[in-house]
């Protein structure tokens, strides 16, 4: 129970896709101009990460290692087809704004990192959990960015009203996307300097770690010899 | 040897597997897609001529994609032509309805897609542009800062984007395929022009009061002046 919640709030906070390990990034600002673009496109990614996950972690014994990665791009495909499938649907008005964005889903890195570094290793529910983890990680943040984007940049929300007289267009355009992930990312950044800097004081660093590069990533862990 | 082999089979049947469970998907989800695309472009139709209930398509020697358009009575309302110009950052598609009468005047206009810069080109498909097109014909479709006689406001920021649209509209109005459509449509069938905006009705109404009673001697003074424009 440990480990899962474990894994799963690593791909939340820890090691979040798109604000720390700076991944799938060109979905993050291309699908962030309105929040309701941003919801679909987090559950979208979510949901074929998830199930292209379980599948790829079912069947890792069985692909052969020379050609895992074309099998990994097939099965991503085809949940990737389901999903546009799906939506075109039941959504017809989110396949319009998203357009050419779910199909794109595929070349997605996250899922392929995943797929690669944690599925084909792991058993299925540990890979089920990351990869809820992993798109809720991703959904948080393409939802903040989008709110924050249609907020300043069309003055709305969701579907209400505008209540901004002069909203700045620049926040949906390509600028503003790089702006806004640029400003998000730097919070976290600095959230995350102070929680590291709350965990030294416990931690009581040996003498030797003062100076070191890797200081605020190992927090002593590497054992020093002689 | 035997490992290739194990790596063919397995990217096979992972394909066969994946092409099995998409085809399913596919014709299960088929109807559903095309029934929503059906229901987006009835209302695309609805919303710009309210009065047509059928819609015709036709071929006018190789013109653009024309529906005729007849109401509850089968009257023949309007066309509704779709068309596309070059913006500022890419195609823009729209879709017009015109009315039958010799010299057309535009109905309704709607943009169906665009890519210009949203918060200034993207402005085209607001309905504070588009409604300054309500009934103007084809020599009245200028931008007001390029013709005296124009009736368009270009939109601030986006004179391009304005510009493009106005001249495409402009150019699709003064066909001369759509002035023959029309005319061979008006002798074949005596078409009576119906009064399409209620704002214009008090206007138009007695005008086609006598339309409707004396078909032949509007179709010979139309065709006066399609002569005139055919010469010139």
């Amino acid at each position: 129970m440990k480990k899962i919640l474990q894994i799963f709030f690593n791909g939340l906070i820890k090691e979040n896709p798109v604000l720390i390990m700076m991944i799938g990034l060109c979905p993050f600002l291309a699908c962030s101009t309105t929040a309701n673009d941003a919801i679909g496109m987090g559950i979208a990614a979510t949901f074929v990460l998830t199930c292209s996950n379980i599948i790829i972690s079912v069947f890792r014994k069985i692909i052969p290692n020379n050609i895992r990665i074309p099998v990994f791009i097939v099965i991503i495909a085809t949940f990737t087809t389901i999903v546009d499938y799906l939506i075109k649907a039941y959504f017809p008005s989110l396949s319009e704004s998203l357009g050419v964005f779910i199909p794109l889903i595929v070349v997605n890195c996250i899922i392929l990192a995943r797929a690669e570094a944690f599925a084909s290793k792991n058993n299925v529910l540990y890979s089920l959990i990351d990869g809820l983890g992993m798109g809720a990680g991703f959904f948080i943040a393409i939802a903040v960015l989008g709110i924050i984007r249609q907020i300043f940049g069309s003055g709305t929300i969701f579907n209400s009203k505008e209540f901004l007289q002069n909203p700045a267009v620049i926040m949906i355009l390509p600028p503003g996307g790089f702006l806004a992930a640029g400003l998000v990312i730097t919070l976290v950044k600095y959230i995350e300097n102070k929680f590291n800097k709350r965990q030294k004081v416990i931690s009581n660093l040996p003498s030797l770690c003062e100076g070191c590069v890797l200081k605020s990533k190992c927090v002593g862990n590497i054992k020093l010899k002689g | 040897m035997r490992e290739d082999l194990k790596m063919i089979l397995v990217l096979f049947f992972v394909c066969i597997i994946s092409a099995i469970s998409l085809s399913f998907l596919y014709t299960y989800t088929k109807p559903k897609i095309e029934k929503n695309l059906f229901a987006k472009e009835l209302k695309l139709k609805s919303e710009i001529i309210p009065q047509a209930e059928e819609f015709k398509k036709i071929n006018v020697e190789n013109f653009y994609d024309i529906e005729e358009c007849y109401d509850k009575e089968k009257n023949f309302v309007g066309i509704l032509i779709k068309s596309s110009c070059k913006g500022y950052a890419g195609e823009i598609e729209y879709i017009v309805a015109i009315t039958t009468e010799s010299v057309p005047r535009i109905i309704n206009l709607k943009i169906i897609s665009h890519k210009e810069t949203p918060g200034l080109g993207a402005n085209v498909q607001k309905e504070n542009f588009l409604s300054k097109f309500k009934l103007k014909s084809a020599n009245e479709i200028f931008l007001k800062k390029d013709n005296i006689n124009g009736k368009i406001d270009a939109i601030s920021g986006a004179t391009i984007t304005s510009r493009a649209i106005t001249n495409s509209v402009r150019e699709l109005l003064s066909k001369d395929e759509l002035y023959r459509y029309l005319k061979n449509k008006r002798e074949e069938s005596y078409i009576s022009v119906v009064p399409l905006i209620k704002t214009q009705q008090s206007v138009l109404k007695p005008k086609t009061k006598i339309i409707e009673k004396q078909n032949i001697t509007i179709s010979t003074q139309t065709l006066t002046s399609e002569e005139q424009k055919e010469e010139r």
